[in-house]
């Protein structure tokens, strides 16, 4: 992970921050469902409010990494944003044909976590808002 | 007393400085404790069964290490050898609710079946429907753990309890305590005489208690509850449970065995291994050879 980011860098990661917590959102909200159809939870149609969610927030999304002003450092990073969002835009539509998309989550998944490496700032799982790990 | 299982606490990682007000409610400012991270390895009945697994160290490891101080993490194979298993052994896991470090590593257990309770799952998700200001609700859940449960879901691997569900395997009980520390957190009793009114009966208590002080208080000669610092339900919920897990183990605190209390090693027959891992022995079946030693 790069030691020392410049002020452009920096800018980019401050707005693609907010991308970046809204793709995972709408993975963990598509493999949240797909958990609930899995089980066989009553609970778990395609009317269930998450899916809804899940649009909404990578409407959200998809508007915000359009406006990313990249810098050259952050072009890889800015690379897996863009491989995930397409996974998990591809997800997305397979919600209304019934197709397994535990592959495009998965892949998008990769491709976040390759993204919380590639630039400081970024973070998988929010461990500070956990009960067994505080931020030293 | 007769025992048909063998029960070990092994310790695969630790925090050396946790705010205790992270673990007993309201002690702020009272300093630090240890915090182990444990889980329960139970050997019986032609089972290798566990409560809870540990966090994905290859996702976190180098992240939880840098920025929350979490150290000496050690791999299930070399956990579990140290009480002469192996992950491929394991049979059956109770896991007590989904936060990362709990069931964070349920893919190093290939053949295990496990068992959640289904409103931990679905309430999850529900709350991932919620908006970005209700972000607070989901931390601790991994979506990558999720997706995990898919697959195991989809194999048959995964079974979602609703509320109490009695002789998992003999004499081993999962009851839910609802809209505690999580929404659908779930404590396992094991019957070590698999009598229905059991007078040797021992409970895993995942995260509902944190401490030895959650069931007694600061003065055991005139208990208190004390409920732990973190909830996603309520305290309400936290105190009415302890009083649950007291009863169903006739009222003897030491038997609830509280994964992060770094005084187990105290209470019961306990080492630490050439490698560095700690295993404490609850109890041990007829024939069943010491892994203290």
């Amino acid at each position: 992970m790069t030691a020392e980011i410049d002020d452009q860098t920096t800018a980019y990661v401050l707005v693609a921050q907010t991308c970046f917590e809204d793709l995972k959102q709408v993975a963990g909200q598509l493999a949240g469902f797909l958990v609930l159809a899995a089980v066989g939870s009553t609970s778990g149609t395609p009317e269930h409010p998450v899916l809804k969610s899940a649009e909404l927030v990578y409407r959200r999304a998809e508007d915000a990494l359009k406006s990313l002003r990249v810098s050259k450092p952050a072009r890889p990073h800015h690379a897996h944003l863009l491989r995930a969002a397409a996974s998990l835009k591809t997800a997305l539509s397979s919600t209304h044909r019934r197709r397994d998309f535990l592959p495009l989550l998965e892949s998008a998944q990769a491709e976040l976590l390759a993204a919380s490496r590639a630039l400081p700032g970024f973070q998988m799982l929010a461990f500070d808002r956990g009960c067994c790990a505080i931020r030293k | 007393m007769k025992n048909n299982y063998s029960i070990w606490v092994a310790e695969f990682a630790n925090v050396p400085n946790y705010p205790l007000s992270g673990l007993l409610y309201g002690a702020h400012n009272q300093g630090h404790t240890r915090l182990p991270y444990c889980y329960v390895v139970i050997k019986g009945h032609g089972h290798i069964a566990m409560v809870d697994v540990g966090y994905n160290h290859k996702e976190y490891g180098a992240v939880l290490a840098g920025m929350y101080g979490v150290r000496d993490w050690h791999p299930p194979h070399e956990v579990l050898a140290e009480c002469g298993f192996t992950p491929e052994d394991v049979s059956r896991i109770f896991l007590t609710h989904a936060h990362f470090d709990h069931m964070g590593n349920i893919e190093d257990f290939p053949k295990a079946t496990f068992y959640i309770q289904e409103r931990e799952l679905s309430k999850w998700v529900w709350a991932m429907s919620l908006e970005r200001r209700f972000r607070w609700m989901m931390g601790g859940v991994d979506p990558a753990d999720i997706m995990r449960t898919v697959d195991l879901a989809r194999n048959g691997r995964l079974v979602c309890v609703e509320g109490y569900r009695e002789n998992v395997l003999p004499g081993i009980d999962l009851h839910l305590a609802p809209d505690t520390h999580t929404w659908g957190s779930m404590y396992v009793r094991l019957r070590n005489d698999l009598a229905s009114s059991s007078g040797n009966a021992w409970i895993f208590a995942g995260d509902l208690v944190y401490l030895q002080e959650n069931l007694r208080g600061h003065t055991p000669e005139d208990p208190e509850y004390i409920p732990i610092g973190f909830a996603m339900g309520s305290q309400f919920n936290l105190v009415m449970t302890t009083d649950e897990l007291l009863n169903g183990v006739d009222g003897d605190a030491s038997r609830v065995i509280a994964i992060h209390e770094d005084r187990l090693k105290d209470m019961f027959p306990s080492r630490v291994t050439a490698n560095g891992v700690r295993v404490t022995e609850l109890a041990l079946a007829d024939g069943e050879p010491s892994r203290i030693g």
